[in-house]
């Protein structure tokens, strides 16, 4: 095993002795798969992070007799221009493949090491690489969208993300195009791409829905099992396992046979109820295969939260008018001091800003606010206690319109290692400009007072009398009033009309909108002629139930036309 | 007991009623009456269309529009006729004072058995002035007046048709309600009559319309009456004997409520 400085030391050595950097005509067509000579059978051209020392490249001997690899060329190609192709490797005379074995050259870093160390300095698709032997054949890769024939057999193959390698599969696949030969593929540098029996749980494929359930509630876990190896996997032959680990120990979640047979390249979904007790979990999905030839793809984890994390939002302000920038007011429900550094918080997409520039611990049942541009926030606050207000970097802009599906974003926080904390879905509608939401009576609303509250909650109102009031009751024309209410729901949907005297209806000053048990909303008599109306106040709940209508006198003054 | 007697009765109780509630807040001159009829000195300011007799009456008429309590009208009018003239005055009151106003009204018109026409004025004040406000230094900013016209015809035996527009000027603060042109027609024979109407509201709007049936028997009049916008329905039932008439109306609106009237007349003339 070549490690560090030797290593590089070798490589060095060998791409001198090689001629590295510069590449002989070829005129012969580029084959995908040569008859007589070992074939590339899996490239690791991104890695995670910096390449430097982490690429490969791997040939395996299908026959059954060695060949040697003396004089064979391994070259890079530019897929952005024609004939940019640049040599990376020669073998040697003493190089050979074993029969059904494999030669990997690779990086320093490469485990196990590589038999030839070389910097292979390989692009990023769209790009190839092409093994020229001495007898004129010459084997194609190309992977990624290339333009030129010239830098792949065939269709290319697909590009693959960081950390994945293309391989094909399976090991001695020859089916006339680099994209029907290689597949995205776990880098196995020296190993077959392809083991005669390997069931695994498909990497990334694990949600909980709900994202973070009730504690006790019932949840599902779903996932996808493939079988990757060469060979059927029958019916019943594998176990699936699901278990629950938090600091306090592991539970066991479910055990049970796969009962559907898998042919090679097959997947099936998964789908297991389950229900957490509260609190921070890894959930592991893991699968059984007597004879897997591939533990490291047997499991896959999610960290998990059944009930609320220990940091919520308060208050949301998406849509600052006053230039105070974006902000969001949480809250320490749990009983500890929080380190609010250790959070993140996020929109939909997947920028996690951290908090920074606050002071001190956040006690228990105080608020914060996480805040785009903390200065601004401040200036536009001054009263505010400084050392509760924190920048979050990078902030990601949140949504001031809808999407298609009725929502504008979510603001999402995170503990520092992922894991959910609280996801706030928000819908822009019927929120008046430049007004935060806030939450109150069980649900996100409007703030009560238009400016937002931050670090202090929402303001409370007092029962009414009525279920309806309108203030005042006497009002210029054009003029605005306010409809303040206090049902017997928890969230009802409201909605106001003025008629005159005669009965006409006149205006609809407040279409039909989604409220909390009490509010208020101001509303603008608009074009209404002076004069004397009837107000129509009417409230449903949200769901089935009876209505609630009442009615009262407004004036709007004004001179006669 | 004979039916006089009890009418009588009636009526007694309807005045103390009225009385009890003597400090109710009012509006104008609405009355308890089929639409289009000049049958009390209330109705003729209200419309203008002046009635036939030339006796004079003392008329009072109460109002409680759509079961608002701040919403009530008290209206008290005579008439008073010299051959073909006539002429009423009045006054009323609607509404609790935040939102209410007084109103005197004055309507003057000449008759002939074939028809009639009258002039109608109503001038309004705020029942409350708020002190320092616009309102109170200001009186067009606290008072206003309108100033309309009806007439009516009888166009051929049993066919009755009118048309007014009650607010053909105004001016100050503006009136409560949109009146513009209002007509309609009444066909009545041996008792039985019908009528139809149309109210066209200012600025283009849509306009409304009635349909009733009233039927007449000795001293009493009911009627059933339709309207649209929303549509709705109501019934009104008018007494009469010598020297009195009582009615009251009631109608119903499908998102409002009831709106009732009573009118008692003394010694005036009934259609």
């Amino acid at each position: 095993m070549l490690h560090g400085g030797v290593s590089l030391f070798v490589a060095a050595v060998v791409l001198v002795a090689s001629g590295a950097g510069s590449a002989v005509p070829v005129s012969a067509a580029g084959t995908c798969a040569p008859a007589q000579h070992p074939r590339i059978a899996e490239v690791l051209y991104d890695a995670v992070g910096d390449d430097t020392g982490w690429e490969f490249v791997e040939f395996h001997n299908p026959f059954d007799r060695a060949l040697p690899l003396a004089g064979a060329r391994l070259e890079a190609g530019d897929g952005s221009g024609p004939g940019r192709w640049t040599l990376r490797w020669t073998g040697n005379a003493v190089d050979s493949v074993a029969a059904g074995g494999r030669f990997v050259v690779g990086g320093a870093r490469v485990q196990p090491a590589p038999r030839a160390v070389v910097t292979l300095e390989l692009q990023n698709g769209p790009d190839a690489l092409r093994l020229v032997w001495p007898d004129g054949t010459v084997e194609v890769v190309g992977y990624g969208a290339l333009e030129f024939p010239e830098y792949s057999c065939g269709a290319p193959a697909v590009d693959v993300a960081p950390g994945q390698s293309l391989a094909r599969v399976p090991d001695d696949a020859d089916l006339g195009s680099n994209a029907a030969d290689f597949r995205v593929g776990t880098p196995s540098p020296g190993g077959a791409n392809q083991s005669q029996r390997d069931l695994g749980v498909l990497s990334g494929s694990l949600a909980l829905t709900p994202e973070q359930p009730d504690p006790g509630a019932a949840a599902r876990l779903t996932g996808r099992l493939a079988n990757h190896g060469a060979t059927v996997v029958a019916a019943g032959a594998a176990m699936l396992v699901g278990t629950a680990a938090s600091a306090a120990g592991e539970v066991p979640l479910f055990a049970r046979a796969v009962g559907m047979a898998l042919a090679p390249g097959d997947t099936v979904a998964v789908d297991e109820p389950l229900a957490l007790e509260a609190g921070k979990w890894r959930v592991r999905m893991a699968v059984a295969l007597p004879g897997d030839e591939s533990p490291a793809n047997d499991a896959d984890s999610l960290l998990v939260r059944a009930g609320p994390g220990p940091l919520e939002a308060t208050e949301i302000q998406f849509h600052p008018a006053a230039g105070e920038g974006e902000w969001v007011e949480v809250r320490n429900r749990s009983s500890a001091p929080l380190d609010l550094a250790a959070f993140t918080l996020s929109d939909r997409g997947s920028a996690r800003g951290v908090p920074a520039g606050g002071e001190g611990a956040l006690e228990p049942e105080s608020l914060a606010v996480l805040a785009q541009d903390r200065a601004a926030l401040l200036s536009a606050f001054p009263a505010l206690d400084a050392r509760r207000v924190w920048g979050a970097s990078p902030w990601s802009s949140l949504n001031n319109s809808n999407d298609s599906a009725g929502v504008a974003d979510a603001v999402v926080l995170r503990e520092a290692d992922g894991t959910l904390c609280q996801r706030v879905v928000y819908s822009a509608t019927g929120i008046p400009a430049g007004v935060p939401l806030e939450w109150r009576d069980g649900g996100w609303w409007p703030a009560s007072d238009p400016a937002g509250t931050p670090l202090r909650p929402p303001h409370t109102r007092a029962p009414l009398a009525r279920r309806f009031e309108s203030t005042p009751r006497r009002l210029r024309a054009g003029g605005a009033a306010r409809l303040a209410w206090d049902l017997p729901w928890s969230r009802a949907h409201i909605s106001l009309e003025l008629h005159d005297l005669a009965g006409r209806r006149v205006a609809r000053p407040l279409e039909e909108f989604l409220a909390p048990a009490r509010g208020e909303r101001e509303w603008s008599a608009g074009a209404v002629a002076p004069g004397l109306y009837v107000t129509l106040a009417r409230a449903r709940p949200d769901g089935s139930g009876e209505w609630i209508v009442e009615r009262s006198a407004v004036r709007i003054d004004g001179s006669a036309r | 007991m004979k039916p006089v007697r009890t009418i009588r009765l009636a009526a007694l109780a309807f005045i103390a009623l009225l009385t009890l509630a003597a400090p109710a807040a009012c509006q104008d001159f609405t009355s308890a009456a089929p639409p289009g009829s000049a049958s009390s000195a209330v109705a003729f300011i209200e419309s203008g269309l002046p009635p036939i007799g030339a006796r004079p009456a003392l008329g009072v008429s109460y109002a409680n529009w759509f079961g608002l309590p701040e919403l009530e009208t008290c209206a008290v009018a005579c008439v008073a006729g010299w051959r073909l003239a006539r002429v009423a005055a009045g006054f009323s009151q609607t509404g609790e004072p935040d939102v209410g106003w007084s109103a005197v009204g004055l309507a003057c018109g000449v008759v002939r058995p074939a028809g009639g026409a009258g002039l109608r004025a109503v001038a309004r004040r705020d029942r409350s002035i708020e002190p320092g406000s616009a309102a109170a230094g200001r009186l067009a900013a606290r008072a206003g007046v309108e100033v309309g016209w009806g007439a009516w015809l009888e166009a051929a035996r049993g066919l009755r048709l009118w048309a007014a527009v009650p607010q053909s000027w105004s001016g100050g603060l503006a009136p409560p309600l949109d009146r513009p042109l209002e007509i309609g027609a009444e066909f009545e024979r041996d008792g039985l009559a019908f009528w139809l109407t149309r109210a066209a509201p200012s600025g283009g709007a849509e306009a409304d319309h009635g349909a009733g049936v009233a039927l007449r028997t000795g001293g009493l009049r009911a009627w059933a009456s339709a309207r649209d916008r929303p549509l709705r329905g109501g019934v009104g039932l008018m007494a009469s004997a010598r020297w009195l008439f009582v009615a009251a109306a009631v109608e119903s609106h499908p998102e409002l409520g009831e709106t009732v009237r009573f009118t008692l007349g003394l010694a005036g003339a009934v259609r």
